[in-house]
Order: structure tokens, then C-alpha cells, then sequence
């Protein structure tokens, strides 16, 4: 599957986007390259079309993006 | 500072009256009760305006007042810079009010008013100065035509003072654009409803305030102690966070996860550009970890949610100082498939510097871009091609507006009045409410928006009530809304809650990014009696905030409005995006605006509210 981050989470990871390999389904919140990340600090993008919480699950096909949590002027 | 003597506190106490015909100065105390029951700001210059005006004032005749108006608030707490602009629209006919942050305001009540009326059309160019309670009236024939950039810094040169604050129309107000605003010298902007075109009308380049007098709080001690706690509370929450570590462009990208952002001209749910134009991308790109800063010289926030750009571009040129904001990334981006951030950068640039309002800019571009592609307009008509995503022709088109040339001339009256003139079905989708553009903000997904840009006094504006944030979860415990609205009834509450709170930060000065979500409205009343000595709490607070939207509410009645101006643009109605995660979603707007105005009791027909109403808010006028 794939992560992408944005700044500064990225700078604080030290990587923009990864791709990890996932054998079965697991919870977001399990996630190894994740595990230093407060993740309900952030809007996490399953598939670009659905905002999910940490304990959801995903797949190897999935693509995960960690955005910050801002809603416009 | 010399401390002003005054009658109320948190007040300059007076008002300057200025007559441009014969340069006549009258200084007028504060109306006691207008005070008492306005509180200043957006209020008390609709009260003033509702005096002035009627339907037969021609919005670009001397006879439409110009008032700007600051608030108790205005300078005085934490995070509030907010001052008012308040006229009639040339763009609406209905009441215009254009709120704009930075330090222009504070700077205004410093030197000894709480705000400017002004009438009458001067002769030739002027503009106003305010020093230390002396008005005058200068000329400005030599900056009639230039860019606001170089006119606050020419006016700066002219007063001999590096710490004079301008608010100033470009070119676009000269040239009595409808989409025109008033910009300051730190690039804040009275953007919307046209008020730069008015402040054209009358040959008034703009005005400069300088002061250091001290407006007296009733309890500094206490006022010092709520300030601190806002001041820390701010950034710890997620939306203070948020906006501190992004500012609002930072919305761009999360905005379209959510189904809340606009994209070409709000017929797509999905855009890959997104990612290029988001506030993160130009953080990375240009380095700017630490480019946040406050909107104005003497601005005391901690979120500082201004993103300070320094670029410099081999095609686009240097360009420093404030970047893009949320709306104007959206309007001159997402809207228009413009996905170049230095093209966007240089766009926003050009509007700042010409005074035309990003929001109804991008809107109308996207308009035209939309007509072009269906063969509604061609090359003919707008003199070269206007296709999607193509930033040489938003530059250029930006430029013909703001100097009503050759196509120009028809965007610079805004959407609805471009759309009836070149018709041909492109009316369809002219994205506007009473003819003000509407902002960012979906409200096929986020219905509360579908209401408040129908039923807004002011046309379409996402900052008269500010439903997404509340069904995005920044939610209003204190006044019982703890959960997302779902149904029409809590839907409905939470659109008068927001309605009538924002109405009231327009008249205190509270920046409304520095409130919801971040501190509860007890807060709020507890700093509004510490400078002013009032005995407020968060349901008279409210109270307030409903007096002030009825106000505007008899305003636009007394200006023409009915309940058929209340409407939401067709396409929010009967088309739905295909794809994202408004996919499928329209406005269900005709089931919610029986029930809005049965809960704000107004009547269907005339949609004003019953005299019983008016009484009960002593707004028996």
C-alpha cells in the first residue's frame, strides 16, 4: 500500500510518500511506519474519496493520506 | 499614549463624519443606545445605514455613505482585528459589509474614532487622513491609477510616517468595477460586495489613519487574563493548530477529502492539481517552516495564520508579502483547473495590487472559461482563447477586468450581471446569491451552507454563518449543538446559532478564525464586559447577534428584497458531482428553507419578520 504525507509530518518522518507491503488487511493504527504518529491529530484520506478513523482497516491495494486538519478561510 | 477621554469603554467614543463635496468635518459622539444595542462594528453601521438609505440611493451616487466601523473588540483582545465596511452594494443592491483584519482598525480607533462616514463625491482624487484626532483632506490626483502596492507607499512617503495604516482602492475601484475591494497597506481587504467601487465613486483613493491614543478598558487586569488564556488555548486546538501550522490554504487538500472543494466551476468532485496548489506544496517548495505571521503590525494572535511568501520566478517575477489564502487558491486555482502555485501567486498578486476580490474574480473567470468550452462565448467575444487550467489567460483576463477592457468590461460586474447579458443559457451557471459570487464551501454536501449563502444579507459568503465548520465537528457545546447536525431541525438551529454569533463578531471585532473551534462564547462575554463593563453571557451575546441579523434583514427589506432573492444557485440544486465524496449530493434546499424561516419567524411572502419580533429585539425602529 501506499503512504503520502504532507509537511511537516513528512519532514518529521523524513519521507514524502512509501509504499509498504502488506501481507493481510490491518488496522491503520497498527501500522509500523506510522506507530510515532498521533494519528488523530490528523484527517487520514483512504483512497482520495473517504476520510477514515485510525481503527479502520486497509489493504495492500489501498493508498493512505495523512493531511493536516484544516478547513478553509 | 496619551489616554482618551471618553464615555465608553473600549470605545474611541466618536465618529468622523466627512461631507467630500465641501470637504466638511463634523465629529459625532457615539449613539448611547446604538452602543447598547449594536455593540459597533458591522451592527451599529447597519443601524447608521439603515437612516441613510433607501431603494431610490443609487449604490455609486454621493448620496451611499462609505462607513467604516471598528468594534469594542478591535484591538483591544486577543485575536481581534476586525473592522467593518458597511454601504450598499453596487454588485447586490442590498447591504453591503466587508470585514477585513491587519491593523488598519486599531490604528483608526488610536487616533480617536471609532469610525468614518463618508458622503458626497469630492471634486477631483482625494484621500482622508486621520492623524492623532485631526481629519483632513488631501489630493491625490497624482495617485489616481496606480496599484495599491505603490499607493501606500507613496501615501506612507507623503505623511512622512512608516507607521500610517491605508485602506485604499487600486485601479478596479477607480474604474467602479462591482467585484472592486478595499485593500489596506498590510494586503488585508474589505474584499467583498464591491465596496472598492464605492469608495471609487466618490474620488476617494483611500484612507490613512495614524494614533496613539489609549482606548480605555473598564478592567485592564482582568482583560490582560482573559487575553493570555485565549493566547495559549488557540494554538493547542485543532483548528488553531491547524490554521498556525498551514494557514486556511492548507484546506485545499483536505478540503477535497471532504467533498468541500470547488473545482472547475463546481462540476467535478476529484483534480490532481489540487495536490500542486495546496499550502503544503508552496511550504515545501519555497521552505516556509516558519512563514507564518500575524495580519498586522499590532495584531496580537497566536495562530498567525498569514503565509509570508518570498518568490522569485523566472516567468511570474518576484513577488513578497502575503500569499494565497484558502479562498483565492481555490478561486484562482481549483475553480479555473489552474494548477501553476506561482501562476496562482502571481494572479493573487495582480488582484491585491489592481483591488478586485479573489473570491468573485476567480468565480467569474471560471464562469467565462465554463461558457467558452460549451461554445456559448469564443474567441470573438472575449478576444482570445479562455480555456480551462490556462494561467496566461487568467493573468490576462484579471487585468481586463480590473481596467473594464474589451471582455473585461463584462466580467467586472460580477456573474450575474455578466450571465444576463450573454445569456444563452449561461445563466445556468452563474455561481452567485443575489449576485455576490459564492465562496468555497460545498453546500450540496454541507446543507447548513446551502441555507446561509441563500439567506444571507449580504449575498453569498461562507463568514456570515459558518455551518461547515460545525458539520465538519467544530461543534458549539455552550449553546447545546454537540453532535453534527443531521436533521433538519438541528441543522436549522445550527445555521441561527452561526448566523447571529458571526453577525456579532462582525460588530465586536473578533476574528471569527480565532473563535470557532478554538474558545466557547462564555469566553467571549467575559472579555466583552471586561473592556466594556457590560454584564453579557454567551445567550445575551446571542441575543445580540440575532438583534443585528434582523437589522440587516430590515435593511435589505427597506432596500427591495423578497424572499425569491433567498436562492441557491441551480447548480448546488439539481447537478451532483460524479466522483469524491460529495459524489451523488445535491442541496436539498427546498426542504430547508421553510423550516429556516419558521424558526427565524419571517414571513414566507416578504420573508421580514413579524412586528411582534421587532419589539421583542426593541428593534421597533
Amino acid at each position: 500500500m501506499k503512504i503520502r504525507l504532507f509537511s511537516p509530518l513528512s519532514e518529521k518522518l523524513g519521507f514524502k510518500e512509501k509504499e509498504i507491503h502488506l501481507a493481510a488487511p490491518i488496522k491503520i493504527k497498527d501500522i509500523e511506519l506510522l506507530s510515532k504518529v498521533q494519528l488523530e491529530d490528523y484527517l487520514i484520506s483512504k483512497n482520495k474519496k473517504e476520510v477514515v478513523k485510525p481503527d479502520a482497516e486497509v489493504c495492500d491495494q489501498d493508498e493512505l493520506w495523512l493531511l493536516p486538519i484544516v478547513d478553509g478561510g | 499614549m496619551i489616554k482618551l477621554e471618553t464615555r465608553f469603554y473600549g470605545y474611541a467614543g466618536k465618529i468622523l463624519e466627512v461631507d467630500l463635496e465641501d470637504e466638511r468635518f463634523k465629529s459625532t459622539p457615539l449613539n448611547n443606545r446604538w452602543v447598547e444595542l449594536y455593540v459597533g462594528g458591522g451592527g451599529y453601521a447597519t443601524r447608521i445605514l439603515y437612516d441613510l438609505i433607501d431603494e431610490t440611493i443609487d449604490p455609486l451616487s454621493p448620496e451611499n455613505p462609505l462607513i467604516v466601523m471598528t468594534g469594542p473588540f478591535t484591538g483591544l483582545a486577543a485575536i481581534s482585528p476586525k473592522t467593518a465596511v458597511a454601504t450598499r452594494s453596487p454588485l447586490t443592491g442590498f447591504l453591503a459589509k466587508s470585514m477585513s483584519s491587519g491593523s488598519f482598525g486599531t490604528v483608526l480607533k488610536r487616533s480617536g474614532y471609532d469610525g468614518v462616514i463618508i458622503r458626497g463625491k469630492a471634486k477631483t482624487p482625494v484621500f482622508i487622513s486621520i492623524i492623532n484626532n485631526k481629519p483632513s483632506v488631501l489630493d491625490a490626483k497624482s495617485l489616481w491609477g496606480k496599484g495599491t502596492f505603490e499607493t501606500s507607499k507613496l501615501i506612507k512617503e507623503e505623511l512622512k510616517s512608516s507607521k500610517v495604516k491605508v485602506a485604499m482602492i487600486g485601479p478596479a475601484g477607480e474604474n467602479l468595477v462591482k467585484i472592486s475591494s478595499i485593500i489596506t497597506d498590510e494586503r488585508r481587504a474589505f474584499g467583498r460586495t464591491g465596496v472598492g467601487a464605492v469608495m471609487g465613486s466618490k474620488n476617494l483613493k483611500g484612507i490613512a489613519v495614524s494614533g496613539n491614543l489609549k482606548i480605555p478598558v473598564l478592567d485592564e487586569k482582568k482583560l490582560i487574563e482573559l487575553n493570555k488564556r485565549h493566547l495559549f488555548i488557540a494554538p493547542t486546538t485543532s483548528r488553531g493548530g491547524g490554521l498556525k501550522a498551514y494557514g486556511t490554504g492548507g484546506g485545499i487538500i483536505s478540503g477535497m477529502q471532504v467533498g468541500n472543494l470547488p473545482i472547475k466551476n463546481w462540476t467535478l468532485g476529484v483534480w490532481e492539481g489540487a495536490e500542486k496548489i495546496t499550502t503544503q506544496t508552496f511550504m515545501e517548495k519555497y521552505k516556509l517552516g516558519s512563514g507564518m505571521k500575524v495580519c498586522g503590525e499590532n495584531v496580537t494572535c497566536s495562530i498567525q495564520c498569514e503565509r509570508a511568501i518570498e518568490m522569485n520566478d523566472p516567468e511570474y517575477g518576484r513577488s513578497k508579502g502575503k500569499g494565497p489564502e484558502y479562498e483565492t487558491l481555490a478561486a484562482l486555482g481549483s475553480m479555473t483547473l489552474v494548477d501553476d502555485i506561482e501562476g496562482i501567486i502571481r494572479a493573487n498578486d495582480l488582484c491585491d495590487d489592481l483591488g478586485l476580490d479573489t473570491i468573485s474574480t476567480g468565480v467569474v473567470v471560471s464562469w467565462a472559461m465554463e461558457a467558452y468550452e460549451k461554445g456559448m462565448l469564443d474567441a470573438s467575444d472575449t478576444g482570445f482563447s479562455l480555456r480551462w487550467g490556462d494561467v496566461g489567460s487568467l493573468i490576462r483576463i484579471i487585468r481586463m477586468i480590473a481596467y473594464r477592457e474589451g471582455f473585461g468590461a463584462t466580467l467586472s460586474d460580477g456573474v450575474k450581471a455578466a450571465s444576463e447579458k450573454v445569456g444563452r443559457g449561461s445563466e445556468s451557471f452563474a455561481v452567485h446569491v443575489k449576485g455576490l459570487e459564492v465562496p468555497m464551501h460545498n453546500p450540496r454536501l454541507y446543507n447548513t451552507m446551502g441555507v446561509l449563502y441563500a439567506v444571507s444579507n449580504i449575498g453569498a459568503s461562507h463568514l456570515q454563518g459558518m455551518g461547515v465548520l460545525v458539520e465538519r465537528g467544530l461543534l458549539l457545546p455552550e449553546y447545546g449543538i454537540d453532535s453534527i447536525p443531521k436533521d433538519i431541525a438541528s441543522k436549522t438551529r445550527t445555521e441561527l446559532i452561526q448566523q447571529s454569533l458571526c453577525a456579532f463578531a462582525d460588530s465586536a471585532g473578533l476574528c471569527k478564525f480565532g473563535v470557532f473551534g478554538v474558545i466557547d462564547f462564555n469566553h467571549i462575554a467575559e472579555t466583552f464586559n471586561a473592556i466594556t463593563g457590560r454584564s453579557e453571557d454567551k445567550n445575551s451575546v446571542l441575543k445580540i447577534g440575532d438583534r443585528i441579523w434582523y437589522l440587516e434583514r430590515m435593511l435589505n427589506g427597506k432596500l427591495g428584497l423578497k424572499t425569491e432573492d433567498d436562492r441557491l444557485p441551480e447548480r448546488f440544486v439539481k447537478e451532483a458531482v460524479k466522483e469524491g465524496p460529495a459524489a451523488g449530493f445535491v442541496c436539498p434546499i427546498e426542504e430547508l428553507l421553510p423550516e429556516f424561516y419558521r424558526a427565524r419567524e419571517l414571513d414566507p411572502v416578504s420573508g421580514q419578520p413579524s412586528a411582534q419580533k421587532l419589539k421583542e429585539l426593541e428593534l421597533d425602529i
